[in-house]
C-alpha cells in the first residue's frame, strides 16, 4: 500500500510543476519517513552510485556533444546526414535512431547514448519540423539499444546474477535490438505527414553542392571513427572513448574548422555542466529511491507473490512481462535486471523458458520501464538534454512503447528463436 | 528621510550586495566548472596513452576524474538551480493565465523546494557526520572521502538558497499582481 | 517479538557458494534460537556494489556479513592481501583457523572499525589469467597487460611478478579483455574467471600470490544488542560455516580449475622452481612497501610468522 501512495505523491509533485529532481528528493523524503531508512547511509548510497567510473561517460559526452556544436563539427555532420537522408520520409528521425544502433555497439549504458546522440540530433530535429517532445521520446527510447547491443553492462550484471554465459546473453538481445529499431524507423515513418510535418531544407541539390558537403563533413567524420577505431582497436574502453571525444571536437573544431574560440568553449562546457548536473540529480535520488525499495523487500515480495498467481506457462510469461515493466516504473533498469529478474527465473523454467531467451525478454522489457513514467530516468533524461517540456514527451514515449516496444517484447518472449538464434547459431549453447 | 524610504534603501542595499555576490559566486562557480572539466578529461586521456603508448600504469587517474566529476556534476547542479534549469513537467503553469495565479504558482513551487531542498541538506549533513565518526579515504589517492563528498553539500544549501530568492521573487509579483487587480 | 537479522555478501548471487553460505549461517541462526530471531538475506549486488554493501554493514544497515575485505575504512585490513605469505593449503588454513595470529591480527583491526570478526572463509589462492599465452617467469610475464583492481598491493605484487598493470574498471573489463585494451585479469581466483571471463579468456597461471578469503563480520554495535545465547548462536553458525567451508574450500576451487578445463582452456601449475623464484622476487620487492601500507608492527607479525618458508 505504501509504495502506492508514494507513487501517487510522486506523480502529484511533478503535476504540480517542482522539477522533477525535486519531485524524486520528495518521494525520498517519503520513502524515509515510512520505512524509517538510516539516514547515515542514505546519502552515502547515493554518493557512491555517483562515484562511478562508467558515469563518467555522461559528462564527457555531454560536453563532447556541446563542443562539437561550437566547434561547427555537429553542423557538417547533420549537414551531410541530411543530405543523405534528409529528402526521404522520417529521414532525420530515422538517422537518430540509426545513430543510437551504431552507438550502442560502442558504449554499454543508455545514458551514455542519450548523451551523445541528443546533443546532436534534437537540434537540427526541431528545425525540421520534429517536435522537441516527440524527439526526447524517440531518444529515449532507441537509448536503449545502449543495452541491447552489445556491449551491455545491463547484461553483463544479468549473466552474472543467474550465472549465465555472458557472451550468449550478449548475442541474444542482438535480434530484438534490430527489430526495435525496424520498428521505431517505421513508427517514426508513419508519424511524418500526421502528428510531424517535416519542413523542407534548402539541401544540397547538385552534385557539386553534394560533393562539397560531403568533404565538408569528411575531418568531422574522423571523430566517430577515432572512436570507434579505437575501442574496436583495443586502444581504450567506452569510458575512456569519451574524453577522447572531448578532446577530438576541441581539437577537430580548433584546427580544422577554426569554429571554436576559446569564449566559445568556455560556454559550451558551462552550458554542458548546466546540463550534466540537472540529470545527474536526478539520477542521485532515482537511484536513492531504488535502493531503498529493494532494501525494503517490496519488489522482492512482489516477485513472491507473483510467483504464485497462475501455472500456465503463456499465462507466466505474460505475467512475467507485465510484472516486468511494472517494475521498471518504479525501480532503475539495473535493480530490475540484478535484483528481480533472477527472482522470477524459477518461474520462467517452470514455463520451461531457457535463462538466455530470458535475458533477451528483460532487457526488452528494460527499454519500457527505463521510459515509462512516474520514474523515467533515461526519458526525462533525454528531455533534458533535448530542451523539451517532459509532459510532452510522454505521449510520444506511450505510443512507441504501444506500438514498437511492447510488440518487441511480445514477440521475444513469444518466439524463443528471435533470441535464441544468434547464440545457437555461433555456438553460445 | 520617512520610514518607508529608510526601508527601501536598506532593501536597495541588500539587494545590491547580494546581486555582487551572486556574480562572485557564479564566476567561482564557472571556474570550478572549467577546471573540474579539464580534470576529467585530462585524467582520462593521460591514463590511456600511457597505458597504450608508454605502457606505464599510471595511478590513480580514475580517482582523480571521479573526485573532479562529483564537484562537475553539483557545480552544474547549483547552476541549474540558479538559472532555472532543472526539468520541469510544465503542463500545469503552462495552462494558468493569470499572472496573480501564476505568482501563486511559483510561490507554491518554490516553498516546496524549499522544504526538499532542506531535506537534502539534512541528508548530506548526516552524510558527512558519519564519515566525521568512520573516516573513509579514497584508495590509491589517499585523500579523505569528504573532499569528494562536499559538493553534495554546496548543492543543498544552494538549492535553499535559490528557493527562498525564488520565494521572494514569487512574493513580491504576488503582490503586484495583487495592487494591480 | 522476534528479533530480524539482516545478512548480505558482496561477492555471489543465489545459489554460489557464497550465497549458499549465507542462508547455511542464517538457517544455524534461526534454529539455535528457536525462531527469537529471524534473518532477511541479501546477494551479491541486491543492495549495491562491494564498497556500498560494505557501508551497509558499517553503519549497521547489514547486521551480518560474509565480505570481502575493503581497505577504505582501514589500510591495515591490506594484511591479508601481503602477497606470498604462504603458497600451500594447509599454511593458509593454519593462519585462518580460530585464535590463530591471523585470525587474532584480523579481530583487532576490524573491532578499531566497529566489526565484530566472526571468522574466514577461504575460497584458495588467486592467479593471473590471461588471453592467448600465458607467463611462468618475470620475464615472460612483461609480455601481458593485465588489469588490476585498483587497491594496495595489488598493483604492487602483479607489477612485481613482471607483468604490465592497467585501470581498468570491472564494469567494463568483459569488453576491454575482448578488444584487446589488456590481455588479462589478474589476483582473481579462478571462480571469477570462469563466472565472468570465461568467454574471453584462455589461460589461467596459478602463481598462488596471495590466498583470498572472505571475512565473516557481524556490525558491532548489532553484535552488542543481541543476548549472550544470542552471540553464542550467531558465533556458533558462522564457526559452522567457516569449518565447513574449510574442508570445502580446495574441493570447490579444483571444481572451478575442472570447470576451466572443460572450457578448452588451459590451467597452469608453477614447478617448485618457477614458484621459489616468484616468491622471492615479490616478497623482496613489496613487503618493505606493506611496512608503509599496513605498518611495520603488522608487517612484523607476518615476517615472523611466515619466515620459515
Ligand atoms: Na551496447
Ligand atoms: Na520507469
Amino acid at each position: 500500500m505504501e509504495p502506492l501512495l508514494i507513487l501517487g505523491l510522486l506523480l502529484v509533485l511533478l503535476a504540480i510543476g517542482l522539477p522533477v529532481a525535486w519531485s524524486f528528493a520528495g518521494a525520498v523524503a517519503a520513502l524515509v519517513w515510512v520505512y524509517d531508512a538510516n539516514l547515515n547511509t542514505l546519502m552515502l548510497q547515493g554518493f557512491r552510485s555517483l562515484n562511478s567510473v562508467i558515469l563518467l561517460a555522461l559528462p564527457l559526452f555531454i560536453l563532447a556533444g556541446y563542443l562539437m556544436q561550437s566547434g561547427g563539427i555537429a553542423a557538417r555532420l547533420v549537414g551531410f546526414v541530411e543530405m543523405a537522408v534528409g529528402r526521404r520520409r522520417g529521414g532525420m528521425g530515422n538517422a537518430m535512431v540509426c545513430a543510437a544502433g551504431v552507438f550502442g555497439a560502442i558504449s554499454g549504458t543508455a545514458t551514455a547514448s542519450v548523451a551523445a546522440i541528443g546533443t546532436l540530433m534534437i537540434d537540427p530535429m526541431a528545425e525540421k519540423g520534429y517536435p522537441r517532445g516527440y524527439s526526447a521520446a524517440l531518444l529515449g527510447i532507441s537509448s536503449l539499444l545502449g543495452i541491447l547491443i552489445p556491449p551491455s553492462i545491463t547484461m553483463i550484471l544479468f549473466a552474472v546474477a543467474t550465472q549465465q554465459s555472458v557472451a550468449a546473453c550478449f548475442a541474444a538481445s542482438i535480434v530484438p535490438g534490430i527489430l526495435l529499431m525496424i520498428g521505431l524507423m517505421i513508427f517514426n515513418r508513419s508519424q511524418i505527414g500526421r502528428r510531424i510535418t517535416e519542413l523542407g531544407t534548402d539541401a544540397a541539390t547538385t552534385s557539386a553542392q553534394r560533393w562539397r558537403v560531403t568533404v565538408r563533413a569528411l575531418p568531422a567524420f574522423s571523430l566517430p571513427l577515432i572512436i570507434i577505431g579505437g575501442i574496436y582497436g583495443g586502444v581504450f574502453t567506452p569510458t575512456e572513448a569519451a574524453a577522447f571525444a572531448v578532446l577530438a571536437s576541441v581539437l577537430i573544431g580548433a584546427l580544422v574548422y577554426r569554429d571554436m574560440s576559446f569564449r566559445r568553449m568556455r560556454d559550451s562546457t558551462i552550458a554542458a555542466a548546466e546540463t550534466t548536473g540537472s540529470i545527474v540529480i536526478i539520477l542521485l535520488f532515482s537511484f536513492i529511491i531504488g535502493r531503498i525499495l529493494v532494501s525494503e523487500r517490496i519488489p522482492q515480495d512482489l516477485a513472491q507473490i507473483v510467483s504464485t498467481l497462475v501455472t500456465n506457462p503463456i499465462c507466466i510469461m505474460l505475467l512475467v512481462n507485465v510484472f516486468l515493466v511494472f517494475a521498471g516504473a518504479l525501480i532503475d533498469d539495473v535493480s530490475v535486471t540484478v535484483v528481480i529478474a533472477p527472482l522470477l527465473l524459477p518461474l520462467m523454467q517452470m514455463a520451461d523458458v531457457n535463462t538466455v531467451h530470458f535475458a533477451a525478454i528483460v532487457a526488452t522489457s528494460v527499454v519500457i520501464g527505463a521510459n515509462s513514467p512516474p520514474m523515467a530516468p533515461v526519458l526525462f533524461m533525454a528531455c533534458r538534454i533535448g530542451r523539451a517540456s517532459a509532459h510532452q514527451a510522454v505521449g510520444p514515449a506511450l505510443r512507441m512503447m504501444l506500438f514498437v516496444a511492447l510488440p518487441v517484447m511480445l514477440l521475444t518472449t513469444f518466439v524463443p528463436s528471435v533470441s535464441l538464434m544468434l547464440p545457437r547459431w555461433l555456438g553460445l549453447m | 528621510m520617512t520610514a518607508a524610504a529608510v526601508t527601501q534603501a536598506r532593501g536597495g542595499i541588500l539587494i545590491g550586495f547580494l546581486t555582487i555576490f551572486d556574480r562572485i559566486f557564479t564566476r567561482a562557480l564557472h571556474a570550478l566548472i572549467l577546471a573540474t572539466s579539464l580534470i576529467v578529461t585530462v585524467a582520462l586521456v593521460t591514463l590511456v596513452v600511457c597505458r597504450y603508448v608508454f605502457n606505464y600504469p599510471v595511478a590513480g587517474m580514475h580517482e582523480l576524474s571521479m573526485l573532479a566529476a562529483l564537484w562537475l556534476y553539483m557545480a552544474g547542479a547549483v547552476l541549474a538551480s540558479r538559472n532555472n534549469g532543472h526539468l520541469v513537467v510544465d503542463f500545469l503553469a503552462g495552462s494558468l493565465r493569470s499572472s496573480r495565479a501564476k505568482a501563486l504558482h511559483q510561490l507554491v513551487v518554490a516553498a516546496l523546494t524549499l522544504i526538499i531542498a532542506c531535506f537534502f541538506a539534512l541528508w548530506v549533513w548526516k552524510m558527512l557526520a558519519w564519515g566525521m565518526k568512520r573516516p573513509q579515504s579514497i584508495p590509491l589517492l589517499q585523500i579523505p572521502l569528504w573532499v569528494a563528498q562536499l559538493p553534495f553539500a554546496l548543492a543543498a544549501l544552494s538549492a535553499m538558497a535559490y528557493a527562498l530568492r525564488d520565494m521572494v521573487r514569487a512574493a513580491l509579483s504576488l503582490t503586484r499582481a495583487s495592487k494591480e487587480s | 517479538m522476534a528479533e530480524t537479522l539482516r545478512i548480505a555478501t558482496d561477492s555471489g548471487a543465489k545459489g554460489s557458494a557464497a550465497g549458499n553460505a549465507i542462508e547455511a549461517w542464517a538457517a544455524e541462526i534461526e534454529a539455535a534460537t528457536n525462531g527469537e530471531i529471524e534473518t532477511e538475506i541479501f546477494y551479491q549486488n541486491e543492495l549495491g556494489g562491494q564498497q556500498e554493501v560494505f557501508d551497509l554493514l558499517m553503519a549497521g544497515d547489514l547486521d551480518l556479513m560474509l565480505n570481502w575485505p575493503m581497505t577504505s575504512y582501514d589500510q591495515r585490513i591490506s594484511i591479508i592481501y601481503t602477497p606470498y605469505m604462504f603458497t600451500e593449503w594447509d599454511e593458509a588454513l593454519a593462519a585462518y583457523s580460530p585464535d590463530s595470529w591471523m585470525s587474532q591480527a584480523l579481530n583487532g583491526i576490524y573491532a578499531d572499525s566497529g566489526l565484530k570478526f566472526l571468522g574466514a572463509w577461504p575460497e584458495g589462492f588467486n592467479g593471473v589469467g590471461t588471453k592467448d599465452g600465458h607467463a611462468t617467469s618475470v620475464e615472460d610475464a612483461s609480455a601481458f597487460k593485465v588489469r588490476v583492481p585498483p587497491v594496495a598491493p595489488f598493483t604492487e605484487t602483479i607489477s612485481a611478478m613482471g607483468y604490465q598493470t592497467a585501470t581498468v574498471d570491472w564494469g567494463e573489463l568483459y569488453s576491454a579483455l575482448q578488444t584487446g585494451v589488456v590481455d588479462g585479469d589478474a589476483a582473481n581466483v579462478i571462480f571469477y574467471e570462469v563466472e565472468y571471463f570465461g568467454d574471453v579468456l584462455t589461460d589461467y597461471t596459478h602463481s598462488r600470490q596471495q590466498f583470498l578469503t572472505g571475512i565473516l563480520t557481524a556490525n558491532m554495535e548489532s553484535w552488542d544488542g543481541l543476548t549472550a545465547d544470542q552471540q553464542e548462536a550467531v558465533a556458533a553458525g558462522a564457526e559452522k560455516v567457516m569449518l565447513a567451508q574449510f574442508d570445502a574450500a580446495k574441493a570447490a576451487d579444483d571444481g572451478y580449475v575442472q570447470t576451466w578445463k572443460e572450457l578448452g582452456h588451459s590451467y597452469v601449475e608453477l614447478s617448485d622452481d618457477q614458484m621459489a623464484a616468484l616468491r622471492s622476487t615479490v616478497r623482496e620487492k613489496v613487503w618493505p612497501q606493506m611496512d608503509n601500507l599496513i605498518g611495520a608492527e603488522l608487517m612484523e607479525l607476518v615476517r615472523n610468522n611466515t619466515s620459515a618458508q
